[in-house]
Formats: C-alpha cells, sequence, structure tokens
C-alpha cells in the first residue's frame, strides 16, 4: 500500500484536519502527503526543491486540490500538472467552496478532473469522499497504462 | 406665364404699334392726295365755268356787233365781225378742251355751238336783209334761237356748277378724312406712347423690386450665416483659398475675416494641420462627397480645439467642384467633458469591480470558518456524543443549524451579485421547458412532496436563459416551499395576454401573504414568514427582482392569506 499516495493539496489546517477525519472515518488507509500551496505540490509532483530526493517514479493515486492556495493558484497547479506529460494524466479532484468557483473551473475541465464542494455539511462531504474512495482508491485501480501485472 | 412667352408677346405688340402707326400715315397719305386730287377738280371747273363765260362773252359780242347795224343799222362794228367770231371759235376750243372728259357737256357744246352757228347765221341773214331792204329786224326764228342759247349755256353752267358743288363736297370729306386719320394716327401715337411708357415703367418698377426682393434675401441669408453658432468656411475649389468665413469661424480661429480670405490654410494652422486640411478638402472635391471628419485637432490663436467638421462639395450645373464648404463644430468642451467622463466611469467600474471582488472574497473566506465550526461540531458530537448530556447535545445541534443557515445566507448573496454581474445574453428561451426543469429539480431533493404541476404550452420569450432559470427556480422554489402545508399543493404557470410580449405568472393555492406587505418581498432579507415557520434567507425573491429588472421588465405580487399567493412579471 506504500505506492497508493494521496495528495491533499490545502493550506486551511481546518479543512485538512477534517478532510482526514472524512478518508479515516471512511478506512481509507492510504498514505496522505499534505502539501500547504501551489509550489510546494509541484516541488513534490516533480521531486524538486524541497523535494528533490524523491523518487519522482512515485504518483499519487489522485491529488485532492483546493482552490485557492498561497502562491500558485489550484488554476495554475492544475494548467502546470496537464502540460507536463509525467502528470498528464493524473486524476484530479478540485476542492470547490461554491458552485460559482465549480462554474468557473467548468472553463478548465481538461482530462480526468472531478469537483468536490467543499461543504459545511460534514456527512456530505465525507460522502463525496467516500465515493471518490470508491472509484479511485478502494478498487485500487489508476490509469490503464501505470498498471503493473 | 413664362418668360420668352412675354417675350413673344412684347415682339408682337411692337409690331402691331408699328402696323397702326404705318397704317395711319398711308391713310393720311391717301386722303392728302385725294383731297388734292378733287381740289384741281374744283379749280378745273373754275376754269370751266370761266371758259363758258368767255364763250358767253365772245358771243355777246359777235351777236352784238352785227344786232346793232341789223336793228339800228350801226354797221360800224360789222368789220370786226370776223374777228369776234375767231376769239368765239377759240372759247369754244379751248373749253371743249376743257370738258374733253365729260361727254355730257361735250354733247350740251356740240348744240351750243351748232345754235351758236345757227344765230349767228341768221344774224348774218338779217345783215344782207337790211343792206338789200334798207331796214330789217330780229325775226321771231333769231329770239328763239338766242333764246336756246341762252338756255343751252345756262344748263352747261348749271351742270359745272352742280359739278363744282359735288367736288367742293368731296374736297370737304377728303379733307375731314384726312383730319380724321390724322387725330386718330395722334391718338394711336399717343395710346402707343402711353402703352409703351405704361410698360416700360411697369418693367423697371419690376425690375426694382425684384432688386429689393433678392437684397432682402441676401441679406437673410447672410444674417443667418452669420449668426449660426458654427464655424462655416468657403474655399475656392482651385487653390482652396479662402472665400468667405463667419462670425462664429472668426472667433473660433481667432482671426478676422479681413486677415483670413484670400489665404490658405499654410498660412495660418502648423503644415502638419494644414496638410491634413488640404487633403480632405481634395476628397471632398474630386469625390464629390460629404467628408465627415469627427475629432480633428486644430490649432488656433487661442490654443488648441478639437473640431466636428463636415465638408461639402458645392458643385456648379455641369457638376465641376467650384467651392468646399465647411461646417465645424467645437467638440473641445464635450471631448474633454467625455475624458473627464470616461475616467469616471472607469473609476466606478473599478470601484464596483474591486467592491464584487471584496464581497465575492468575504463570502467566500466566511466559509471557511464556518465549515470548521459545522465539522468540528459533527466531530464532537460523533467523537464526544457520549460524554454530552441532553442539554449539551441541544446546545451542539444549534450551532450547527446556525452554521447551515449561515452558509445558504452567503450563498444567496453569492448568487445575488451572480445576477448583478455578466452580461446580459438574449436569446430565444423556453420558459415552459425551464419551469418543467425547476419542477424536476424541487421533486427530487423533496421525493415525499405531491404537488399537481400545470405549466402552459409555448411559453417562449427573448431573455437570457442562465438568469431565467436562476429567477424560475427560486419562484418555483417558493411555490413549493409555502404549500408545504397544504392537503392539496397546486402551483400553476401561465401566460396572460395582457400587454405586449405578454404577463408571465406564477401562481400556487398556499399560505398566500398579506396584500399590504407585498412591495416587501422584493427586498433582500425580507421575510413575511418566521424562519420556524418556514425555513429561508430573503434573498431567493430580491434576485428574482433583479432579474427582471434586467430585462426590462417588471414584477408584482398579490396574495391573501390561507388563500395562495401569484407573482407577475413581464420581461
Amino acid at each position: 500500500m506504500d505506492d497508493k499516495i494521496i495528495l491533499l493539496v490545502e493550506d486551511n489546517p481546518n479543512d485538512e484536519a477534517l478532510t482526514l477525519r472524512a478518508l479515516q472515518k471512511n478506512n481509507i488507509k492510504n498514505t496522505v502527503v499534505v502539501v500547504r500551496d501551489g509550489a510546494e505540490a509541484l516541488d513534490w509532483l516533480f521531486a524538486r526543491g524541497a523535494y528533490a530526493g524523491r523518487d519522482a517514479t512515485v504518483m499519487p493515486q489522485v491529488v485532492l486540490l483546493d482552490l485557492k492556495l498561497p502562491k500558485l493558484s489550484g488554476i495554475e497547479v492544475l494548467s502546470a500538472v496537464r502540460e507536463d506529460p509525467r502528470t498528464k494524466r493524473l486524476p484530479v479532484v478540485l476542492l470547490t467552496s461554491s458552485r460559482e468557483e465549480q462554474d468557473v473551473m467548468a472553463g478548465y475541465d481538461k482530462g480526468a478532473n472531478s469537483y468536490v464542494r467543499k461543504p459545511v455539511d460534514f456527512a456530505d462531504f465525507a460522502e463525496a469522499i467516500r465515493q471518490l474512495g470508491l472509484y479511485w482508491l478502494v478498487l485500487n485501480e489508476t490509469a490503464p497504462a501505470k498498471r503493473t501485472p | 406665364m413664362t418668360r420668352t412667352r412675354t417675350k413673344q408677346l412684347e415682339l408682337l405688340g411692337l409690331w402691331l404699334a408699328l402696323l397702326i402707326l404705318a397704317g395711319v400715315a398711308a391713310l393720311a397719305y391717301r386722303s392728302v392726295g385725294a383731297a388734292a386730287d378733287t381740289l384741281g377738280w374744283v379749280e378745273h371747273t373754275h376754269e370751266v365755268l370761266h371758259e363758258l363765260d368767255d364763250v358767253s362773252a365772245a358771243y355777246a359780242r359777235s351777236v352784238s356787233a352785227r344786232r346793232a347795224y341789223v336793228v339800228a343799222g350801226d354797221g360800224s362794228q360789222l368789220g370786226d365781225a370776223p374777228k369776234l367770231d375767231a376769239h368765239m371759235a377759240a372759247a369754244i376750243v379751248a373749253l371743249r378742251a376743257s370738258i374733253a372728259d365729260n361727254p355730257s357737256q361735250l354733247r350740251r357744246l356740240d348744240l351750243l355751238e351748232r345754235r351758236l352757228d345757227d344765230r349767228i347765221a341768221e344774224l348774218d341773214a338779217g345783215v344782207e336783209r337790211r343792206r338789200a331792204e334798207g331796214s330789217a329786224v330780229e325775226t321771231a326764228e333769231g329770239l328763239a334761237l338766242a333764246a336756246s342759247v341762252r338756255s343751252i349755256r345756262e344748263e352747261i353752267g348749271a351742270e359745272e356748277n352742280r359739278l363744282l358743288v359735288d367736288r367742293d363736297a368731296r374736297t370737304r370729306r377728303d379733307l375731314g378724312s384726312t383730319k380724321l386719320a390724322e387725330v386718330v394716327g395722334t391718338l394711336a401715337s399717343i395710346a402707343i406712347l402711353l402703352f409703351a411708357f405704361g410698360r416700360l415703367h411697369q418693367e423697371i418698377a419690376g425690375r426694382e423690386r425684384t432688386e429689393r426682393a433678392l437684397r432682402a434675401s441676401e441679406g437673410f441669408l447672410e444674417s443667418i450665416v452669420e449668426n449660426i453658432p458654427h464655424m462655416i468656411f468657403v474655399k475656392g475649389a482651385g487653390e482652396l483659398r479662402f472665400e468667405r468665413i463667419n462670425r462664429a469661424g472668426e472667433q473660433l480661429l481667432g482671426v478676422t475675416r479681413e486677415e483670413l480670405v484670400g489665404k490658405n490654410d499654410f498660412d495660418f494652422f502648423p503644415a502638419e494641420q494644414a496638410k491634413f486640411f488640404q487633403e480632405r478638402d481634395r476628397e471632398t472635391l474630386s469625390n464629390r462627397v460629404v467628408v465627415d471628419i469627427p475629432e480633428e485637432p486644430i490649432q488656433t490663436k487661442r490654443g488648441k480645439r478639437w473640431l466636428h467638421t463636415k465638408k461639402v462639395p458645392v458643385v456648379d450645373e455641369q457638376g465641376v467642384p467650384k467651392f468646399l464648404l465647411g461646417i465645424s463644430d467645437d467638440m473641445t468642451e464635450q471631448r474633454e467633458a467625455a475624458v473627464v467622463l470616461k475616467a469616471a466611469k472607469e473609476a466606478a467600474e473599478a470601484a464596483i469591480q474591486e467592491l464584487e471582488a471584496f464581497s465575492y472574497s468575504v463570502a467566500h473566506d466566511l466559509r471557511a470558518p464556518l465549515r470548521a465550526i459545522d465539522g468540528f461540531s459533527l466531530a464532537l458530537e460523533e467523537d464526544c456524543g457520549a460524554k454530552l448530556d441532553g442539554a449539551g447535545a441541544l446546545h451542539l445541534k444549534r450551532v450547527r443549524t446556525s452554521a447551515q443557515h449561515m452558509a445558504r445566507l452567503i450563498d444567496g448573496l453569492l448568487g445575488l451579485s451572480r445576477v448583478t454581474r455578466g452580461e446580459l445574453v438574449r436569446e430565444k428561451v423556453d420558459l415552459t421547458h425551464l419551469a418543467q426543469q425547476a419542477a424536476a429539480r424541487l421533486r427530487e431533493t423533496s421525493p415525499d412532496r405531491q404537488v399537481d404541476l400545470v405549466v402552459q404550452e409555448g411559453l417562449e420569450v427573448e431573455g437570457d436563459a442562465r438568469l431565467l432559470t436562476a429567477a424560475l427556480d427560486n419562484l418555483l422554489g417558493n411555490a413549493w416551499k409555502f404549500t408545504g402545508k397544504s392537503s392539496h399543493a397546486r402551483v400553476e404557470v401561465g401566460r396572460q395576454t395582457e400587454e405586449s410580449g405578454g404577463v408571465f405568472f406564477v401562481r400556487d393555492n398556499g399560505v398566500g401573504f398579506e396584500q399590504a406587505y407585498a412591495q416587501k418581498l422584493f427586498g433582500a432579507f425580507q421575510r413575511l414568514h418566521s424562519v420556524t415557520e418556514f425555513e429561508g434567507s430573503g434573498i431567493g425573491l430580491a434576485t428574482v427582482h433583479r432579474i427582471v429588472r434586467r430585462h426590462g421588465g417588471r414584477i408584482w405580487a398579490q396574495g391573501e392569506v390561507g388563500r395562495g399567493a401569484t407573482f407577475y412579471f413581464t420581461l
């Protein structure tokens, strides 16, 4: 299970705690790597800067990407991810905080993106993550090209 | 009457007058000639009478020479008899020549001559008798002959006298017609002169009137051009030199017309501007079109001004450009005002944008702590619920309910600001379809509700699909909510064709409202029901109101407590 990593890009410690709690509550045992801004997220993904020593071939199963981030915004991170061949097909779940944001993001919808609205109602949020867990984590499936025999 | 026609008539009148004068002259000439003629005849008659007297005298002398001897025996004159006879014969020849034109007189003269000869012969016979017998007397035959001679002579005389009277009368007549001709001719001449003079006077008066009118009209046009508060200038088509400029132009350019006329743009303006002006002038004249220059900078003596200029080609009858007419409006103040206005508008827009961004980010950022409050309340409930007593659990529940209500308020505010922002895109929108979709969403969220929905078919309008969807979501959502306590909930959507485009309505048989508060329904955060009665943010109808207003329409409501509500709107 070591290679089944979830990358959570979230600067708000409360949201981070609630997200981790939701994952835990739903018995998702994956390693969750938390980074706190857009630049750090890209450093981690491309194994550079503070993460230069990381094994660059290890990619997360899914990235949970908040939109409002310090340094680089979620949209900028997403663009960089989609432009690089190494991460082009990485599943990204966008954490939006309103329908407005979701509408805006529709314009950037390229590849395997999904949305989860960060609801105040924790149960709904947990359900959304659980459903995502069903598709991306519980089934232990990722893009077919990366499948190992 | 046309000008040529008048000219023709005048020519005709002139010829007629000449003809009348010539006629009168001919008439006078002829009657004078005739008078002279008859006068000649009168004299001729007098001559004839005179010659007749000569004949009579010669006859008397011939007769008395013989009779003196016959009657009284005095033969002293007998010797003269042949000479006297010759006189008489000569007088007769002269008379005959004079009356050769008059056959009846000639006949009388022949008869007279014969009688004279007879009388002379009878007297000669008397002379022979006295010589033979020593005495003689006048015979009866002789006396009769003498009487006959007298009578014939008187006849001839009477005839001539008659002719004289005749000819006299004719002369008088002829002289009369000559006078008449003279009078008529003179009168005709006077009349023609008067007429001609009258015409001339009329003509002169007419011309003076026309000239006065022309001068007046020129003065009128002149004063109009002078008083028009836009610069008006005229340049010659050839060298583009100024021909005229009005007062507004003088004031605008800061030069007098005396300084300007005869000069061109290069004498007054910077070379670059003068070149621009003349290029536009040439364009106007060669294309023969009006050229409009909305913003034209010009360096005047009063500083830089901005003009809105129209250049017009003025062509002659053959279409050859003669002048360039220019009309300029000083736009400097408007332009400055527009610049200020634009800056103000941009500042206002920037402020609005900033405010929107601010409220958006406030609304957005408020969610994060709210999420934490709700999320950790739930966590507390789940993880430590067992340690809380009844009151503690209730407090925790209130914390969560409040957080969730605040979340809805924030959603409503964001929705309201979404309605205000963005461009209104008008297209064909099927309200019937939108209403059915909205109802379908409502049924999904509350599957246990039984609501009779009636939507009229074919509700097509021109409007913004996104905004109208939001409006119907809100209106139907309201109807759904306020019929929540009705046993047979019924919601109706339709159109009343009262106005052009129609009045649409959404009607329900829910709890209704007091008509007195109808206007309050559309204000933000205005509620007519308590939260415990009906859940809500008080923003939905304010949003609908804004959407309708953005479409240029109207919205109003009718209701009665316990008998439902109807919302009417136009687009």
